[in-house]
């Protein structure tokens, strides 16, 4: 049993299946003697844990085709990870349970499973193994996979969204095709673009009754765990408070002078998954920025992006590409406080 | 009396540990052959004699490291003595114990036999916004001394330290590795005001010191009058509990382990002994934790304030890679980015930016490792960077520190002169 332990491909996924029940044993050696009691652990799980109301909703919406694609995720997830800790002998990191949970959130419920697949493998792979496992990762993995797929399948993740509770009296139905009253729609978003009237009232988006990717309709239970998240200190309040703010605000004058083109800022708050990004993926700490000015401007710039591609782009939604962007720019906006807070130093002049 | 009140950002608030010390003090019993520095009251010793005795008006170069007094501050040049009774550590010494009713007027004896010594000195008594009961106690007789004023300061850790006092407190910036009297400055905790009220006013020998026994490792917490120089092996035999410990000297979150060679000094405040908790607690990060005690707000600990922290040595959790969630940053008392400063000595990138970054502003107050959730030792690495710099002799010492003015040179000279 010790030597399977020891064993190079057995001892990553051992360690982390014994942590995780079993929590450590060792103890502080250097620096404090006592530690406080949160740990990476319990941070990753109060974030899966407040994208449950999302989750739920799934479920209820989309039957077991939410399961499946919720359990392929973190299949494919999970194992690309395990293979990473494998090959650089290091541990099995956390937050593949958070990227693996957000990840099929934000796809449509149509999508072939083996596509979700790829989009996860891919994610993880280029999103965070290659720059160095999680903490060094620039970019939200679970947003490279599904950039992935966009670009890659554009047919599937543009046109087939499908009006929620598809699967009432056909829960165990996975081809939506086969039910046949289901209806392929487009999103509110593409309602928006169009300029057409929305068909949907501000309830009804809250409660997600529209179509759209599986988790981002239920919108009500996302501002509540994303309250949930930053009254815990799990997430920063920064980063979505000056997202949300800059989109209101953004939109909002915009609406006033082309309203054909911006569309009002209720409307651009509850549809898409503005609501998704701004409280689960741009409060991503590892590829947000750090410093406390650098959160707000990192938000007004993912806002000022958001409300730009949806308006002017040939994309109905601008949430993916703007937090993508915004992790490029994340670096540079921290360096940038940095060097404003940080001057040179003055050497002393030597005494005469 | 007008109390003034003073707060910062940073700092962390502790309450409600396990194993705090209360009652008044006990006489511990002297054990034979006993070593250490005795200070005899002879005809006409004054309080600066029994702080010089204590070590306390003397200043260093401006290297931590460097124990050994090079000056001391004549009396005149003394601007400002500021007296700490705060008590922010999860730990610390109960000033309850130490000034009530009965030791009040010792307590304003002390004051005053300081006050003489030092003619052109403004004194500040620094009180915890905590600590009411105190301020309620003082405020009558202090308001009779004249130059003694009563600041009260947000009890949030380190509050106690005098790095971070003097900047909030007098308003001028604190030179991190210099000695208080570089500032023409005597910085005192309570226990001193007691050892000078014993020596000039009682006309005692200064040959013992109060320190609490804290934390869960002692069978009883009690405060203890012990003579200096008896060793810890001894003051454990006779109070610590069974089972693996681990004692500390004076602060759990930054002070150094205490082993049987080590005996009780002047500076010793506090023995905390924690137990060495290797138990691993099955599916820790699903519990409530309605003891565990936490900068977020993710335990039942928060909604219930009454609830009693418990203090263990484990780690809580493992290591992991830091993922910047910026705690270290929040919690930090002198605005550091902790985790920045981790990441660049971690990667072996040590070289004058780390300076700019103000790392020698650190105080080592230990939070940013108390409060990390990859469990990271944000202090040792910090410590190491900052010792890899001096060795490429880029430090402090070098710089200037703004808003900063050093007045010891003079006293240094009239030091030299008598």
């Amino acid at each position: 049993m010790n030597k399977l332990k020891e064993n190079r491909i057995v001892k990553p996924a051992w360690e982390a299946i014994d942590f995780f029940l079993k929590g450590s044993a060792e103890v502080t050696a250097g620096g404090a003697h006592i530690r406080e009691g949160m740990d990476i652990k319990r941070m990753m799980i109060l974030v899966v844990f407040a994208l449950m109301p999302a989750v739920v909703m799934s479920l209820y919406n989309y039957g077991m085709k939410a399961f499946w694609m919720i359990f392929f995720s973190y299949l494919f997830g999970i194992t690309t990870e395990w293979i990473f800790a494998i090959v650089k002998r290091e541990e099995i990191h956390e937050g593949i349970f958070v990227t693996c949970m957000i990840y099929p959130l934000v796809l449509p419920p149509t999508i072939p499973l083996w596509m979700l697949a790829v989009g996860i493998v891919f994610g993880v792979f280029f999103g965070k193994e290659v720059f160095g496992g999680t903490g060094r990762n620039i970019f939200n993995p679970a947003l490279v996979g599904r950039l992935f797929i966009t670009i890659a399948f554009p047919f599937y993740m543009s046109s087939s969204y499908v009006n929620p509770l598809v699967s009432r009296g056909h829960f165990f139905t996975t081809d939506f095709a086969a039910i046949p009253d289901a209806i392929t729609s487009a999103t509110p978003l593409t309602f928006l673009k169009a300029g057409e009237p929305m068909v949907y009232s501000a309830w009804q988006l809250l409660m997600g009754a529209a179509p759209g990717s599986m988790g981002e309709t239920f919108r009500l239970g996302l501002i509540l765990g994303g309250i949930f998240l930053m009254v815990t200190k799990v997430s920063s309040w920064r980063i979505p408070v000056s997202y949300i703010g800059t989109v209101l605000v953004l939109s909002g004058a915009g609406h006033i002078f082309m309203p054909e083109t911006i569309s009002a800022p209720v409307y651009q708050i509850l549809t898409g998954g503005l609501l998704l990004g701004a409280f689960f993926m741009a409060t991503d700490p590892v590829s947000s920025t750090y410093t406390q000015a650098g959160k707000v401007i990192y938000g007004i710039g993912l806002g000022v992006f958001t409300v730009l591609i949806r308006s002017f782009s040939g994309y109905t939604e601008g949430v993916m590409f703007s937090i993508i962007l915004m992790n490029a720019f994340g670096p540079l906006i921290d360096s940038y406080m940095l060097d404003r807070k940080y001057k040179p130093l003055e050497l002393k002049k030597e005494a005469a | 009396m007008k109390v003034n009140h003073k707060t910062f950002t940073g700092g962390y608030k502790f309450n409600n540990f396990e194993g705090q010390p209360s009652g008044d003090v006990v006489l511990y019993k002297p054990v034979k052959d006993m070593i250490g520095s005795v200070i005899e009251p002879g005809r006409g010793i004054t309080a600066a004699d029994v702080l010089d005795a204590l070590n306390l008006t003397g200043f260093s170069g401006p290297d931590t490291a460097l124990t050994e007094t090079v000056g001391k501050i004549a009396p005149y040049d003394v601007r400002d003595i500021v007296i700490s009774t705060v008590e922010t550590e999860p730990y610390s010494l109960p000033m309850k114990s130490m000034v009530n009713q009965a030791t009040k007027g010792q307590f304003i004896s002390g004051l005053r036999n300081i006050q003489e010594s030092y003619p052109r000195a403004k004194m500040t008594l620094v009180i915890g916004e905590d600590q009411i009961d105190l301020v309620q106690l003082l405020s009558a007789e202090v308001k009779r001394l004249s130059r003694v004023s009563l600041v009260t300061i947000a009890s949030k850790y380190p509050a106690n330290r005098k790095e971070l006092t003097v900047p909030v407190v007098l308003g001028k910036k604190y030179p991190v590795g210099y000695g208080p009297a570089h500032l023409g400055m005597l910085w005192l905790g309570i226990k001193d005001v007691f050892q000078v009220a014993k020596s000039v006013t009682e006309k005692k020998v200064v040959d013992s010191t109060v320190l609490a026994l804290s934390g869960p490792g002692w069978k009883k917490n009690l405060v203890l009058d012990v003579p200096v120089g008896t060793k810890v092996k001894d003051i454990a035999k006779s109070y610590m509990a069974e089972g693996e410990i681990r004692l500390v000297k004076n602060s759990i979150l930054s002070g150094g382990l205490l082993t049987d060679e080590d005996t009780v000094t002047f500076d010793t405040d506090v023995i905390i002994a924690v137990p060495e908790d290797r138990r691993r607690q099955v599916l820790f990060f699903l519990r409530g934790g309605k003891n565990a005690d936490s900068f977020t707000n993710t335990f039942l600990s928060k909604l219930l304030p009454k609830s009693e922290k418990t203090a263990g040595t484990n780690l809580q959790g493992e290591r992991r890679a830091c993922v910047s969630c910026t705690y270290c940053q929040s919690v930090c008392p002198v605005g550091l980015i902790p985790h920045l400063l981790h990441k660049h000595a971690d990667k072996n990138i040590i070289n004058k930016r780390l300076a700019e970054y103000n790392i020698f502003d650190c105080i080592e107050c230990g939070l940013c490792d108390y409060v990390c959730p990859s469990k990271i030792e944000v202090v040792s690495n910090i410590k190491l960077a900052k010792e890899e710099l001096e060795k490429a002799e880029i430090s402090h010492k070098e710089y200037v520190i703004p808003e900063c003015d050093i007045v010891a040179q003079t006293s240094r000279e009239v030091a030299a002169g008598e």
